[in-house]
């Protein structure tokens, strides 16, 4: 018996007045400022001068042609994102295979390695900082006992983009751990008993049942983080600034200049589409790429 | 083959547990370094413990900058937010678990779409639209977008919740439905009980995003009262440029909220996450 028209109508609106809170805020926040800012970016507004004009693809032409801090920016904050991702998701994965062999005070351990997390922003920055103070800090000085010489890390142009991944890298472990762990726990402890039965030792279980059977995680990781540290911002922002010599020049860091120093609002929208541009290739390559190592349970509609 | 694994998983933790606590040395060290005098500090080589804990590191720092308004700023703004969070994301995660209607299986998809948008790309227009309605200046453009399901983990608390309200089994909607229960008290008495794990989660990824976020105080408090513990601690760094001593007791202080909040949400915070299923 299926129900009446009136009603399923009913139900409609109810299940829509519940999404209403997302679709005002989708429509006022996302869609519109996305469309208006698309428009902006074929403008020259600035917000401290008036007379604005339309210049078409100038601005792009512009950033591409014109602006060496704008390559700077794309070079410094690729190279950061192919440093930093793979690390981290190679890092989340080790930590939540060592952990997921459970036992007594593996909550806590758990617990331990996402505390790092809490100190994305300001105070970690400031605390790492001083950590990897050349003289003084704990890096350093921990190479040091073992011989090595550590480098300028934050304050020299060559390693500070190290210094900065570094610091991404230390907060950002515990979430894909988390995440990764998570998955781990959803793998069906039948399965890995078959294979053991069947005669497959511990590498091969990890390699045929475990590992394929995360990939959505691992996969969830991969996307969020490219996504995550394309736009980095705040850890350069609190410690060096751009600098030295640009070398950690991230691209969210030269928008905001560009948006909110100098006020060339135009021009920083197409900065900012030029990078959700890149953002989307790099996105669609990463699903098109998923086809051929994520297994997916079975969807219903698909 | 049980002593061997046993043998395996001990060997397993013990790895873990020295891992962890080289994973930890930095946060010792920052630690350790609060509680230093400035002479301390640069000496080489670097002690761990302190010869003499000097606490007063800690009132030096709260007072060379209105540190406890800054504090009680960023107290108001990631509260009121995360309720805002909180509250929109359940309601509209519902819609999409339990409720049906044209056109949400469309819309889920949209709202996993904006998880994906680089938010520099709203900054600005949303910028124009906050001063248009003279926002700007106050904690509104920081608060209200939460309330929205637009706030810093909005589209992501929503796919948490749906994934865990889809896990929840139906009969007891049903049977509170017999009995005359609208939509809003199914939501309220059966539904958000059992999701605890999940709002949890949520609610505590949501505080720390708000707690450590920047960015957006950054762009919309111009008066310096109004700032939050990241824009002061910012602002603290400039002023006290290699007083390291003090910047890390500021620091410590700035993170303790965030990691009190952790440990309690401890044991939910496992729980809570369900990846992996449609």
């Amino acid at each position: 018996m299926s129900p009446a028209p009136a009603r399923r109508r009913r139900e409609a609106l109810i299940a829509y007045a519940f999404v209403s809170p997302w679709i005002i805020g989708f429509v006022s926040l996302l869609a519109i400022p996305l469309l208006v800012s698309g428009y902006l970016s074929l403008t020259d507004y600035e917000l401290l001068r008036p007379g604005t004009e339309l210049v078409g693809a100038g601005n792009y032409r512009e950033a591409f042609t014109d602006d060496e801090s704008f390559r700077q920016a794309l070079s410094v904050t690729a190279r950061f994102v192919l440093l930093v991702v793979p690390l981290d998701l190679a890092a989340g994965l080790g930590l939540a295979l060592l952990l997921n062999v459970g036992g007594r005070g593996s909550a806590l351990l758990r617990t331990l390695y996402f505390v790092p997390v809490a100190l994305t922003g300001v105070a970690g920055s400031l605390a790492w900082l001083w950590i990897l103070e050349p003289s003084y800090g704990l890096v350093n000085n921990a190479l040091s006992v073992v011989g090595v010489d550590g480098p300028a890390w934050l304050v020299s142009s060559d390693s500070a983009l190290l210094g900065v991944a570094l610091i991404t890298l230390w907060t950002s472990v515990g979430r894909s751990m988390l995440i990764t762990l998570a998955a781990l726990r959803g793998v069906p402890a039948e399965l890995l008993e078959a294979a053991t039965v069947e005669g497959a030792g511990r590498l091969r279980r990890l390699m045929r049942v475990t590992l394929p059977l995360i990939t959505p995680a691992l996969f969830f990781n991969l996307v969020l983080g490219v996504i995550t540290n394309f736009q980095a911002f705040v850890q350069v922002f609190v410690t060096t600034a751009g600098g030295p010599g640009q070398s950690t020049l991230v691209y969210a860091l030269y928008l905001y200049r560009q948006a909110f120093e100098s006020f060339r609002l135009g021009y920083a929208s197409a900065l900012a589409w030029i990078l959700l541009g890149i953002v989307l290739m790099f996105t669609a390559l990463l699903f098109a790429s998923s086809r051929l190592w994520v297994h997916y349970e079975a969807e219903p509609r698909r | 083959m049980i002593e061997r694994r046993t043998r395996n998983r001990r060997a397993g933790l013990a790895l873990g547990w020295i891992l962890v606590i080289l994973y930890l040395l930095p946060f010792a060290w920052m630690v350790s370094s609060s509680l230093k005098s400035t002479a301390e500090i640069f000496s080489l080589p670097p002690t761990w413990v302190p010869t003499s804990p000097r606490l007063d590191n800690y009132a030096e720092a709260t007072t060379a900058i209105p540190f406890w308004r800054y504090f009680a700023n960023s107290v108001l703004v990631a509260t009121v937010a995360t309720t805002g969070t909180v509250v929109s994301c359940s309601l509209v995660a519902y819609g999409f678990a339990r409720l049906r209607a044209r056109g949400l299986r469309i819309l889920f998809p949209v709202v996993l779409g904006t998880i994906m948008l680089p938010s520099v790309v709203t900054l600005v227009p949303q910028y124009l639209l906050f001063r248009s309605l003279g926002w700007v200046g106050t904690y509104l453009p920081l608060i209200v977008p939460s309330w929205l399901g637009a706030g810093l983990s909005g589209a992501f608390s929503i796919f948490l919740l749906r994934q865990f309200f889809l896990t929840i089994s139906p009969e007891q909607d049903e049977a509170a439905r017999v009995e005359g229960a609208g939509s809003l008290r199914i939501l309220l008495r059966v539904i958000l009980p059992q999701a605890k794990p999940a709002l949890a989660v949520v609610a505590v990824f949501d505080f720390i995003a708000h707690w450590n976020d920047l960015l957006t105080p950054l762009i919309y408090l111009n008066r310096s009262e109004l700032f939050t513990l990241p824009q002061g601690l910012a602002s603290f760094r400039d002023i006290y440029t290699t007083q390291w001593n003090l910047l890390m007791a500021g620091s410590v202080l700035a993170v303790l909220p965030v990691l009190v909040l952790m440990l309690l949400a401890q044991r939910l915070l496992d729980r809570g996450i369900v990846i992996g299923r449609s």
